[in-house]
């Protein structure tokens, strides 16, 4: 049966090919350019605030901290999870982190995993990357958090200079954070 | 936790072994055996089935890397699950999508049939030829049983991009199992 013979080949794939899938890749994808939105919006839409200070020309809020400053703690269903130690807890949800930039002139705004969305007075929209920020706009990072050994990085390059902001699962806290990447 | 010392644990015959494989990759089984069986009590006894299995198999071996070796583990055993049950209307859920999707690739033939070994050998080397994003989106829909939504939301691509992909290396896959001589 070709089902059969099909899905036992495939799970014998290469170690390498099984485990590169599960590693996050940067899309390639060309420049469109996204008007400014609203920051109100994003707060309300998600009811977090992040913020950055600008050391580039580029401000972002950050549930209400500076990650330059201090770690921002992301809640998620895998810190619960893991809190929990329960083997039989898992989820398939991805976790929903608010973005608020002020870019003082053009910042072009990109992750390496997960979706990004641009929230809008009326709707939020899945965003093309890498995307363009003139002005203000409200983001939503959507990102899978269900590996605790992942990492992600939220990219704002403004004229020469970039900020890279690190999400990554902190297992002191055993809590996802948000944090400056130097 | 990283794998070495979760490996560590199964060597000593310690049982955080467990909870800290299923913390660290409770989920992505989870999402395997669901994939594979749409309900998720199933998956939940599938998952912790193979957390038994690896404490049995972990010493004498030591995988590495551990992860594909873990989900291997977790997709056999949801497969014999399927076979086992083979009723209609338990076959669903995304892995019966992505198998129908696949279906085409593996050319009807008459003479000897070829077997999972030599199709898993063609695979790989298919894969090998392929390029990262492709082969990772491919490897995501037919190993791990994601959902094209949730490959979309992983990789940024929309999910018509990600279908024009899949479509894409499939029919690539079918000439190359042609000229390979797999048949079914």
């Amino acid at each position: 049966m070709k089902h059969e013979a099909l899905a036992d080949a495939i799970t014998m794939l290469d170690d390498d090919i099984i485990a590169e899938a599960q590693e996050p890749f940067r899309r390639r994808s060309p420049l469109p350019i996204f008007g400014a939105c609203t920051a109100a919006a994003a707060c309300a839409a998600a009811g977090i605030v992040f913020f950055v200070s600008g050391r580039t020309g580029t401000d972002i809020l950050v549930m209400g901290a500076d990650p330059s400053e201090k770690a921002v703690t992301i809640s998620s269903p895998a810190a619960a999870a893991v809190a929990a130690a329960d083997a039989r807890a898992y989820s398939m949800d991805t976790t929903d982190i608010s973005v608020e930039i002020t870019a003082s002139g053009t910042t072009v705004v990109d992750v390496s995993g997960g979706e990004l969305l641009v929230v809008g007075a009326d709707s939020t929209l899945p965003a093309e990357r890498p995307l363009e920020i003139s002005g203000e706009a409200s983001l939503i990072w959507s990102v899978p958090l269900w590996d605790i050994g992942a990492e992600f990085e939220l990219t704002a390059q403004n004229g020469g200079s970039s900020r890279v902001l690190l999400l990554s699962f902190d297992d002191s806290t055993q809590e996802w954070v948000v944090s400056e990447k130097y | 936790m990283d794998d070495e010392s979760i490996l560590d644990l199964f060597w000593q015959r310690d049982e955080r072994a467990v909870s800290e494989t299923s913390a660290k990759y409770g989920r992505l089984c989870g999402k395997i055996a669901f994939g594979i069986l749409g309900d998720p009590q199933d998956s939940e006894e599938i998952v912790n089935t193979a957390y038994f299995r690896l404490w049995n198999a972990i010493p004498p071996k030591r995988p590495d890397p551990f992860m594909p070796f873990l989900a291997r583990i977790v997709r056999n055993l949801a497969l014999n699950r399927l076979k086992a049950e083979r009723t209609q209307k338990r076959f669903g859920g995304e892995f019966a999508l992505s198998l129908d999707e696949l279906d085409e690739c593996i050319p009807d033939k008459k003479g000897a049939q070829s077997d999972s070994e030599h199709i898993r050998d063609c695979l790989n080397s298919f894969l090998k030829t392929q390029k990262r994003e492709p082969r990772s989106i491919f490897v995501m829909r037919y190993f791990y049983c994601e959902s094209i939504e949730d490959i979309a939301a992983k990789t940024g691509y929309s999910e018509s991009k990600v279908k024009s992909m899949l479509f894409r290396t499939r029919n690539k896959l079918r000439q190359f199992l042609e000229s390979e001589g797999i048949s079914v």
